[in-house]
């Protein structure tokens, strides 16, 4: 995977990191601190997955690793080694996830860009706790979004909670 | 129609405008390519029926990229599923293609309807050529040009080619708007799929071929500049291509123009990629040349305090307040604080530029493209028309991106590097380089009756305002001679006094009235409960019962809209019901960017512990035309005004911002939104204004609901100093 930004030759001593996302199988021979939001949006091109603060306080960046949340401004590309990446872009597969079509049913994003993290914490909080509490989403989801789409977003996480027991 | 509109048309008509749009997707194999006639820069439509209409305006998540295409649609006379939209690029023929000031639909709506009215018509003119008819027999329905005595009918993709060498009719037919099928209706954001799915493109997705990222180290006092600087860790750092010294004086200053800012000075390093770039900023050392002074802002609200003791400029001045305050049953004198406040959009700044020989490419988050086309025109001394300004759907914006700061340093490297170049700026950028809310402290010295009728009202501001800031004519006051309750209060006097700072300000949400609000809505209730009566009562008998009320010479104001959403709100809020114990309900009115708005608060405070329970927002802005993305532009400017409120405050030392990201300056969460309860009027008055207003009464009613549950009076914010939020 030589030739993309940040990719360059592996050399005598180091580890060429290696994981799947979103299935796909991966490798990254580049700075092993790097964090994984910049692998996944600068080298592999998947900009779905957003940049907020660097920090990990605000969610933007989260995706999924083993199948659990997390917010990847903070997680280094070695740390990531052998583990199964999912992003934004493969949460759909045949057809949209329940918490995707709960959005859309709520018209719940107004800019948009944070959206991608609120669900893919969404995704991980419900595969958790089928059927959250309000109380149990707040103390849970601590995601921002500076818009205020908090009033939707509750509703539709509740919907999708709904969708996703019908759909068991 | 405006003359704007109609240029436009004519442009395009007498250019012949048929031809071959590139990257449609309306070929398949086999089939010839459809062709797409331009009737409008803002209209295409294909042979083969599909109708492209482009929005205007910069989208920042406040749905007029949806709305303003909506508007046209309807008059076009197009079923709305078959409608294609996307963004327009800057267009210099454009009238109003800016997005702030809660302007979008309130300066466009006519033009669009005309727009849209002007192709229907220039449709129905084809087909009356083609099909032998008087345009008096025929009608259009969904796409369709019907004539219905000969049974014969053509779509607007057949006609369309025609249609767009159509002379430009001069007054077409508007629809009856008890008849719209479009506006008024809840319609799904257009790019809603593309976000859920994480396909949506905003300012820091963009990747170019040969493009290098940059980060810039910029001098933490925002007009110092640097002098010199160490690159030797940062080269060390792979991907990292140049190190490039960038000076604001070296490019007209602090100033571009009035109300443009330009960058702020400092070292930049540009990378293969974001990483490398960031890497390399942080390590980079650079020796600053600092101003002598450097501002501080607990100082500078000493300032405020002792200049509230000048006499100040008299931006109002009505009846005789001496003796009015003298004789009046009570009287209060009181002062507010109130902190400077950041715009931390979710996506940090940033913005792509391509300069190459002949043509500037610039791809930005932008709520103001030709403010970024002045720019690039002042500092760099190209024609306008080389260059050209992709408008990218903004992650957020509040005021932010209507300046061109942001995208003049990336001009200045890619000319530099001849390479596309995309600065990026961390969140601790974002926060330390704002252009802030203005902080200020307000005196009112109010009197009323013990019947609640109010008599005098001296309310004295102190501010640095952003005004001469950003090198603005007319008066710095951040005070305006019609605000609320001008014309309603007989002795009043508004007095401003200026006292220049060089902390970086600007436009924030509501400007002027996210201040000014907090303390008017604040005073009314103090004065109604200083005489011992009701707070709404008392706001009704100020407001009056008359229709309007004549608060400048050319401004007459409309008091009956004001009453009706007091009425309607505290109707909704159940004021006046019993409250349980610890829990109070405050009211907050405001009439800004032309709408007329009233929010109720309930909350409680259980030791120390503040929750808000409930927001009722009742608006009056005239004709609603999406209530969906309405709906959610009052429940995002609530939460924005409960974010402020609770925890929003920027303070400067030494010259340097203190704050640096979401754990020193935060945002408020889910689990501190309960319930918003959003009313509109149900009018059929031209559209007013609705980005801002519903913000600025939600800090008063909060904090009204405070006093009336604890008999505590807030006039400091943000509340997580005397509270846990």
């Amino acid at each position: 995977m030589t030739g993309l930004p940040g990719q360059r030759q592996v050399r005598s001593g180091e580890t060429m990191i290696r994981f799947s996302v979103n299935g796909h199988e991966r490798e990254f021979a580049g700075d092993e601190n790097m964090p994984l939001l910049w692998v996944v949006r600068d080298i592999f091109g998947l900009t779905g997955t957003k940049f907020g603060c660097g920090a990990g306080l605000c969610g933007a960046c989260t995706v999924h690793i083993d199948g659990r949340a997390q917010r990847s401004c903070v997680v280094a590309a070695k740390a990531a080694h052998g583990r199964s990446i999912t992003t934004i872009e493969g949460l759909a597969d045949r057809s949209m996830h329940a918490v995707q079509r709960a959005w859309i049913e709520y018209d719940v994003p107004q800019c948009g860009y944070c959206q991608a993290g609120q669900i893919m914490a969404v995704v991980d909080l419900l595969e958790r706790n089928p059927q959250p509490t309000d109380a149990e989403i707040d103390a849970s989801h601590t995601n921002i979004c500076r818009c205020g789409t908090y009033a939707r977003m509750r509703k539709a996480i509740h919907r999708a909670a709904e969708i996703m027991s019908e759909e068991a | 129609m405006s003359g704007g509109t109609r240029r436009e048309f004519i442009k395009v008509s007498v250019a012949g405008a048929i031809g071959l749009c590139l990257g449609l997707p309306s070929r398949s194999f086999g089939q010839p390519l459809a062709s797409v006639a331009v009737l409008h820069p803002l209209i295409n439509i294909g042979s083969d029926g599909k109708v492209i209409i482009y929005a205007q305006n910069p989208e920042m998540g406040q749905g007029v990229k949806t709305s303003l295409p909506m508007i046209i649609g309807e008059e076009l006379d197009v079923d709305w599923s078959r409608i294609v939209v996307m963004q327009s690029d800057f267009n210099a023929e454009f009238d109003n293609q800016f997005s702030g000031g809660s302007l979008s639909i309130r300066l466009n709506y006519d033009d669009m309807r005309r727009i849209g009215a002007t192709a229907r018509q220039m449709l129905v003119l084809a087909a009356a050529d083609r099909l032998g008819a008087g345009i008096e027999q025929l009608r259009t329905e969904a796409g369709q040009v019907h004539y219905d005595e000969a049974n014969l009918s053509l779509s607007y993709g057949e006609l369309a080619e025609a249609a767009a060498t159509q002379a430009v009719p001069d007054n077409p037919p508007l629809r009856d708007e008890s008849d719209f099928r479009i506006i008024g209706t809840p319609i799904r954001d257009v790019d809603l799929e593309d976000i859920v799915l994480g396909r949506q493109q905003y300012g820091q997705d963009v990747v170019l071929p040969h493009m290098l990222v940059a980060a810039v180290k910029r001098c933490p006092v925002s007009d110092g500049q640097p002098e010199s600087f160490d690159d030797e860790e940062t080269r060390s750092v792979a991907g990292v291509v140049d190190v490039v010294m960038l000076r604001n004086d070296q490019y007209g200053g602090r100033i571009i123009l009035p109300n443009s800012p330009n960058f702020v000075s400092g070292v930049a390093v540009l990378a293969e990629h974001t990483w490398a770039a960031m890497e390399g900023a942080r390590r980079l050392k650079v020796n600053w040349k600092l101003p002598a002074q450097l501002d501080d802002s607990e100082t500078l609200m000493a300032e405020f305090d002792k200049a509230l003791e000048q006499p100040g400029e008299i931006i109002r001045d009505d009846g005789d307040l001496q003796e009015e305050i003298r004789i009046a049953d009570r009287s209060i004198d009181v002062t507010y604080r109130l902190p400077f406040l950041a715009h931390v959009p979710m996506e940090p700044m940033n913005c792509t530029v391509h300069v190459e020989d002949d043509q500037i490419t610039v791809w930005a988050p932008t709520q103001n493209p030709s403010s970024i086309v002045d720019a690039l025109v002042e500092l760099l001394g190209v024609a306008p028309d080389a260059i050209a300004v992709k408008v990218m759907r903004s992650g957020g914006a509040f005021g932010r991106r209507f300046y061109a700061d942001f995208a003049v340093d990336a001009a200045i490297l890619s000319a530099h590097a001849k390479r596309p170049v995309k600065v990026v700026w961390t969140r601790e950028d974002d926060i330390r380089h704002d252009y802030f809310r203005p902080a200020c402290a307000q005196n009112v010295k109010a009197a009323a009756n013990s019947d609640g009728q109010i008599i005098a009202w001296h309310q004295k501001l102190a501010s640095h305002s952003r005004m001469p800031f950003l090198a603005r004519d007319g008066s710095a006051a951040e005070i305006d001679n019609y605000e609320f309750p001008a014309g309603f209060v007989p002795n009043l006097r508004f007095e401003y006094v200026h006292v220049p700072s060089r902390i970086p300000v600007g436009q924030w949400r509501a400007v002027e009235h996210s201040a000014n609000v907090f303390v008017v809505a604040s005073v009314l209730d103090e004065l109604a409960h200083a005489v011992n009566v009701d707070p709404v009562a008392m706001l009704l008998r100020l407001i009056g019962d008359e229709q309007y009320v004549q608060v400048l010479e050319d401004f007459r104001f409309d008091a009956s809209r004001l009453r009706n959403v007091v009425q309607k709100a505290a109707e909704a809020a159940n004021w006046g019901q019993p409250v349980a114990q610890g829990r109070g309900k405050g009211i907050a009115v405001s009439y800004n960017q032309g709408s007329w708005v009233a929010e109720v608060a309930e909350v409680s405070v259980v030791e120390q512990r503040l929750t808000v329970h409930r927001i009722v927002a009742v608006l009056d802005c005239g004709r609603v035309i999406n209530p969906s993305a309405a709906r959610s532009q009052v429940e995002g400017g609530i939460i924005e005004g409960i974010s402020a409120t609770l925890m929003g405050k920027i303070t400067v030392s030494d010259g340097v911002v203190t704050q640096s990201n979401f754990n020193d300056y935060p945002i408020c969460r889910l689990a501190q939104v309960a319930e918003i309860d959003v009313r509109f009027v149900d009018s059929t008055e031209p559209p007013r204004g609705l980005g801002e207003p519903p913000l600025p009464p939600v800090a008063p009613a909060i904090c009204n609901a405070i006093f009336a549950a604890t008999g505590r009076r807030i006039r400091e914010l943000p509340l997580n100093t005397m509270f846990s939020v």
